[in-house]
């Protein structure tokens, strides 16, 4: 499969239709692997894809990040299910145009959840949460896909609920509290969890302003669960869910659990899932007659 | 340091009951940056305001706070009296101590303590308000007039005469509407078209007004002062001004259809005019049926065209037209459908949703499956016009026989929760009993039942017609009916008089129905093309039911007429001029002063994803291109049309990035208000 993609890459970059080839390599130790950015032919051979490439990639396309103002016009992107809706999410709102993107599609088996429990081979025990019932192993939206790509159904609802949301939610409001407290107590916010997420993608950040101070910028209480629900509820029928905000986070704060609650939440009011259309604008910003009204009292 | 005056009402005994507005007044004395502070009866009274002007002008006031009733009562007072004073209106804030405490609290301590808070907000907030001036927009002393019946009449003619350039747009032919086809009018029974068609000629020969016959708004723009109307002209195929209404092609046209303008009754040529004394005189070809256009046959009329003004190869032609104010008259039908849908006819409060094959058997057929001596309202006026199609004899549908029994019908549709309508359509009580004097006038021997629920005759003369007509003849039965059979000819009434307690048979030679009105079948598709809001029935909504009846929700646009609610000639025709004073009172100055409390954009900021396009109901916000100083392009931004922005917000709500400030509402005074009333969330 990947010797496919390296001839792909290497074909692309060869005849100058993209840039660069986003993708992973070899990372410091086995049970790792890192982003690699290709700019010549000859080094498609240091890409590789298996169970370990978590990190999810599309980050690099966000204008955020200023790869677009090293000149590259055009880049591929290795992009397993997960990450290919977060490309579309991101054209869906206008950070990126589709034409400006080639997507290397890659048939996915899920992920590990972190490193360290990668011991030689994915299973049950190491296996990321987001990944049962994923319905995009088999991308979506490609460019180029090994081999022949089968037709499946994804009309059904995304599958979200991972046992962490559930166990939480079945806790008493004062419970579930005291856990936020006690989990946020370690946060001191270094905005990892910002920095990963590919639909962060605003110029000046809400909690950099300072006219007004919206968010305080001190790491107390206060401080944090400002930032913290905010993030929440910016990412509410946008957030693609690649779980990288709690992988990034130094202090292991589940901090996706808010995400996925969300996920959750617009599914069911309004069956919608981000990162499946091009032009589908999300829930929060949109008006259908059929929409539920019954919060309105 | 700025320097405040809070200014605390009492609203008599309103505020007062449950506010110890003293207390309040001391309390915002000690704030920072409060120099001045007065505690008074009435703030809104003329003494109250020269108090507050007073204070401005010898204390040099820079802000005032003003903590009485909601800011949707008097803000605006107090800004024009700060603005009389030489302070900025818009450094005027009001905190709202009626609506939003003392009306909903009893403890006088609760009150004191909330009022405290929220005038305490304020001060806080208007440290950061900024001065602000309105905008001068340019506008347009055109009027649009939607619709071409004697609503839209009254109004294109109150507006010319006063000096207005007025376009009317009319989907028909000819101007004239649902009046055009009234025989005689209640309560004077004077003739529908002698009082009326005058007026439609006026029109025509007016050089201020400009008629669209045959023509329709297709897409409206803009906004208040500044609207942009895309009208179709929809092809006649007879050139305008070559047409001199001679007659030729409509007479010798060998096809035909039913008459629109006829109800139905009659046929009318393919190439026609609708009535007579249309307005314009110039005939339209029906494209849906004329072979010529269809199928390249006949082509008679252009033969005998004598100044040759027929031309099939005309097309629809658009044209774009700025308007400042729109009027919209589109008023009303009779209820769809009250008996063609069934096989006989039954009440629709008596009609099962589905017939049963059984049931339908029962039904009597006649005329594919309809007694068709059945008749709404606005035929039987054709039928009793001198200009209809028996030539103002009354006679049935059927066989053309003079009916000498009628049974006339009451709320057909109308106050009916179950099939209907629950609203009273109001002008059926009294149309039935001018029904029941022009077929007693015209058939002496004959006999007229009305079937009713209530009389309803509020209105000048209204009570002494209803009298009039039961002195002439007409038998008023309180009973609804509960079926209509074939029987014979005749059509067998089945009724019950429920002052007596006893069921009605009558045998009639035919039936009229008074069908409820309601508004045309697209009123829905005009309001959205319109902007404006609309009521479940399709009638359109006005502003406020009492103070503001004839204004639209959306600024620049006024309803007229039975577009808005049911409504009788004279309310129509009042309501035709109020709009017209509106639209005078828009026109009366040169420039349109606009609230500056519009949203802006920091485009450096904006990271267009154009949520905010999105979200904008009102339209107002485009997509711009940033350039350098050498004219190269930099980034997208988005742009908010300070003419189209209403101030509603939900850009503001919708962005992400805080690039989008609501003048008035910044970020900045927002979240001073806030911290101001404190309180630690966690």
């Amino acid at each position: 499969m990947i010797e496919e993609i390296r001839n792909q890459a290497r074909q692309l970059l060869e005849n100058g239709e993209v840039d660069v080839v986003i993708g992973y390599a070899e990372g410091s130790d086995p049970s790792r692997t890192t982003p690699i950015f290709v700019r010549k032919a000859e080094d498609v051979e240091k890409l590789i894809y298996d169970s370990r490439c978590i990190n999810s990639l599309p980050i690099y396309l966000n204008k955020r990040h200023e790869y677009t103002r090293k000149g590259w016009k055009k880049s591929a992107i290795i992009g397993k299910g997960c990450d290919i809706r977060a490309i579309v999410q991101l054209i869906a709102e206008n950070q990126l145009k589709r034409d400006e993107v080639y997507i290397l599609g890659v048939p996915c088996e899920g992920v590990v959840s972190h490193p360290d429990k990668w011991d030689g081979s994915l299973h049950d025990g190491n296996r990321a949460s987001k990944c049962t019932g994923c319905d995009v192993m088999t991308p979506h939206e490609t460019d180029f896909f090994p081999g022949e790509k089968p037709e499946v159904d994804r009309s059904k609802p995304y599958e979200v609920t991972s046992p962490k949301v559930a166990n939480l939610m079945e806790l008493e409001l004062d419970k579930r509290f005291a856990f936020w407290r006690t989990d946020f107590d370690r946060c001191f916010k270094c905005y990892a969890c910002r920095e990963v997420c590919p639909h962060c993608s605003c110029n000046v950040c809400i909690t950099d302003e300072t006219t007004p101070s919206w968010i305080d910028p001190a790491a107390h209480k206060k401080g944090i669960f400002s930032w913290h629900l905010t993030r929440a509820m910016h990412l509410v029928g946008r957030c693609t869910g690649c779980g990288e905000c709690t992988r990034a986070c130094p202090m292991d704060i589940q901090v996706d659990l808010f995400n996925q609650r969300m996920k959750e939440v617009v599914q069911e009011s309004y069956s919608y899932k981000p990162g499946y259309s091009l032009e589908d604008k999300h829930p929060l910003i949109t008006y259908k007659v059929d929409d539920r009204e019954d919060f309105i009292k | 340091m700025a320097k405040i005056g809070v200014f605390v009402c009492q609203c008599g005994n309103n505020i007062a009951r449950t506010v110890d507005t003293a207390e309040v007044a001391k309390y915002c004395s000690e704030q920072d940056g409060v120099v001045h502070v007065e505690d008074y009866k009435f703030m809104c009274s003329a003494p109250g305001q020269e108090m507050f002007k007073k204070a401005i002008k010898e204390k040099g006031l820079d802000a005032c706070i003003v903590s009485a009733c909601s800011p949707k009562m008097h803000e605006a007072t107090f800004r024009n009296a700060a603005e009389a004073a030489g302070l900025n209106p818009f450094k005027v804030e009001i905190a709202n101590i009626r609506e939003q405490c003392s009306w909903v609290h009893d403890d006088k301590e609760v009150g004191t303590v909330k009022s405290k808070d929220l005038t305490k907000m304020m001060i806080e907030r208007i440290k950061f308000n900024k001065p602000l001036e309105r905008y001068v927009m340019p506008l347009t002393k055109r009027a649009l007039i939607v619709g071409g019946g004697i609503a839209g009449i009254q109004a294109a003619l109150d507006l010319a005469q006063a000096g207005v350039d007025v376009h009317i747009v009319e989907r028909e032919p000819s101007l004239g509407g649902n009046m055009a086809r009234l025989s005689e009018t209640f309560p004077t029974l004077d003739c529908s078209q002698c009082i009326m068609t005058p007026r439609m000629v006026e029109v025509q020969n007016h050089p201020l007004i400009t008629v669209h016959a045959y023509a329709e708004l297709e897409q409206l723009s803009g906004f208040i002062g500044n609207f942009r109307a895309r009208i179709r002209q929809k092809a006649k195929f007879v050139i305008d001004d070559l047409c001199t209404g001679c007659g030729e092609c409509w007479e010798k046209c060998p096809f035909s259809t039913e008459s629109e303008f006829e109800m139905g009754l009659v046929k009318r040529p393919i190439i026609y005019i609708p009535f007579p004394q249309a307005v314009p005189t110039v005939p339209v070809i029906d494209k849906t049926e004329c072979p010529k256009i269809l199928k390249d046959k006949c082509g008679l009329c252009a033969d005998v065209c004598g100044p040759d003004c027929i031309d099939f190869t005309q097309q629809d032609e658009i044209k774009e037209i700025d308007f400042g104010a729109i009027i919209v008259a589109t008023g009303f039908q009779l209820m769809p459908n009250v008996y063609r849908e069934y096989g006989g006819w039954r009440p629709p409060h008596m009609t099962p949703k589905k017939l049963t094959a059984k049931m339908r058997k029962a039904l009597p057929r006649s005329d594919a499956g309809r007694l068709v001596d059945v008749i709404n309202g606005l035929e039987f006026e054709r039928l009793a016009s001198a200009s209809g199609p028996t030539g103002g004899q009354i006679r049935r549908p059927s066989d053309g026989k003079i009916p000498e029994i009628v049974v006339f019908i009451a709320c057909v549709g109308s106050r009916d929760c179950n099939k209907g309508v629950e609203y009273c359509s109001k002008i059926c009580c009294m149309y039935t009993a001018k029904h029941t004097m022009l077929y007693q006038h015209a058939v002496h021997h004959g006999k007229s039942y009305v079937f009713y629920m209530d009389i309803r005759a509020g209105g000048k003369g209204y009570e002494e017609f209803i009298n009039r007509a039961q002195d002439e003849g007409a038998q008023y039965v309180r009973g609804r009916v509960s079926r209509l059979t074939k029987k014979g000819d005749r059509i067998l009434v089945k009724g019950a008089d429920t002052l007596t307690g006893q069921a009605v048979d009558v045998e009639a030679d035919m039936v009229v129905l008074a069908t409820a009105m309601v508004p045309q079948g697209d009123s829905e598709q005009v309001a959205q093309t319109l902007g404006i809001g609309y009521d479940k029935h399709g009638f359109f909504s006005e502003q406020h039911p009492k103070l503001m009846p004839v204004e639209s929700s959306t600024g620049g646009i006024f309803l007229a007429g039975a577009c808005q609610s049911v409504k009788d000639i004279p309310e129509t025709v009042s309501q035709a001029s109020a709009t017209a004073a509106k639209v005078l009172a828009l026109f009366s100055k040169d420039e349109m002063m606009r609230d500056p409390e519009v949203a802006i954009v920091d485009q450096e900021k904006c990271m267009n994803c154009w949520d905010c396009v999105t979200v904008c109901p009102y339209l107002a916000i485009e997509r711009v291109e940033l350039k350098d100083r050498n004219g190269n392009f930099r980034k997208w931004a988005a742009y908010v049309n300070p003419g189209l922005c209403q101030g509603c917000g939900i850009c503001n709500t919708a962005c992400r990035s805080k690039s989008i400030e609501l003048m008035g509402y910044t970020n900045e005074q927002v979240y001073a208000q806030i911290t101001a009333f404190g309180g630690d969330i966690i």
